[in-house]
């Protein structure tokens, strides 16, 4: 069985949690549902910050080295993309998050409970059962040189280390 | 996959890939659990071989004489996984980059722990 890892996104004024995520598209909605080519980021703008966790469940020993990676935080003229290991929540918006530049080699995060991501968590685990990782928070930034269109598509990377 | 085995002194194999990696004591915890906190060697006597299995990749396994090292060493596996989005879409299937495998002891003649663990990427 070992360790299983899922992904857990959270919206709206209220964190809601919408599990098992599929797509990590950044867009111009703050929702879980609305496919990214409906709601596409203008140039100059922002798009909505998102936040997605890591959940892991199975079983193991102990769970450490959980870390969040980018392939280019740089996608294409004018666009940026920023984000954090964060250990609380605000409702996603376009303004800008205050996050540097997104690591690409790779953001620290820490185990949380069995229930949220948000907290200031252990960068080890021992209890069993299901745990929730820090989130990332990612948000695309552009200018007003930024061309239509499709990004070149970045790889996001989870890792961890299992015993 | 690389998977651990332990054989104890009365003969039993503790396999993890016949475990599927849920321990027999505990089923949210994993058979590397069982082998670290010695849980078998109440029924089955002392663990004699810690191995790591590759034989199914086409290679040797590493093989641990467990009567040979200290008194108080400890078994060591780990291993590293990744995770990616391919195009946005999250890929639900665990990449393995590295695994540890060995033991730690307590060498009271240097006054700390020393580890023994081989690294497999």
């Amino acid at each position: 069985m070992a360790s299983t890892v899922s992904f857990t996104e959270y919206n709206g004024a209220g964190s809601t949690a919408t599990a098992s995520r599929a797509e990590m598209n950044l867009k111009n909605i703050d929702d879980s549902t609305t496919v990214y080519s409906s709601s596409p980021i203008t140039a100059g703008n922002n798009s909505f910050g998102k936040y997605q966790a890591a959940v892991h469940a199975g079983t193991y020993n102990q769970l450490s080295a959980a870390s969040y990676k980018i392939s280019s935080n740089a996608p294409g003229t004018g666009l940026s993309i920023v984000g954090s290991v964060v250990t609380s929540y605000t409702t996603p918006a376009t303004t800008a998050t205050g996050d540097s530049a997104m690591s690409t080699t790779g953001l620290t995060a820490n185990f949380n409970t069995s229930t949220t991501p948000f907290g200031t968590g252990t960068s080890t685990y021992t209890t069993s059962g299901t745990v929730y990782v820090n989130a990332l928070r990612l948000q695309l930034q552009s200018t007003t040189s930024a061309v239509p269109g499709d990004t070149t598509s970045q790889t996001i990377t989870y890792g961890w280390t299992e015993s | 996959m690389p998977h651990i085995e332990a054989k104890f002194e009365d003969g039993f194999v503790l396999n993890e890939k016949k475990q599927n990696d849920v321990s027999i004591y505990d089923d949210r915890r994993n058979t590397f659990y069982d082998i670290l906190n010695k849980l078998c060697e109440v029924d089955h006597g002392k663990m004699i071989s810690f191995t790591l299995v590759l034989k199914d990749l086409g290679y040797d396994n590493l093989i641990i004489d467990w009567t040979e090292v200290p008194d108080n060493a400890k078994p060591i596996r780990y291993k590293s996984y990744e995770i990616d989005t391919n195009n946005g879409q999250i890929i639900n299937e665990q990449r393995l980059v590295k695994i540890g495998f060995g033991y730690e002891y307590f060498d009271k003649s240097l006054g700390k722990n020393v580890q023994k663990v081989q690294v497999i990427s």
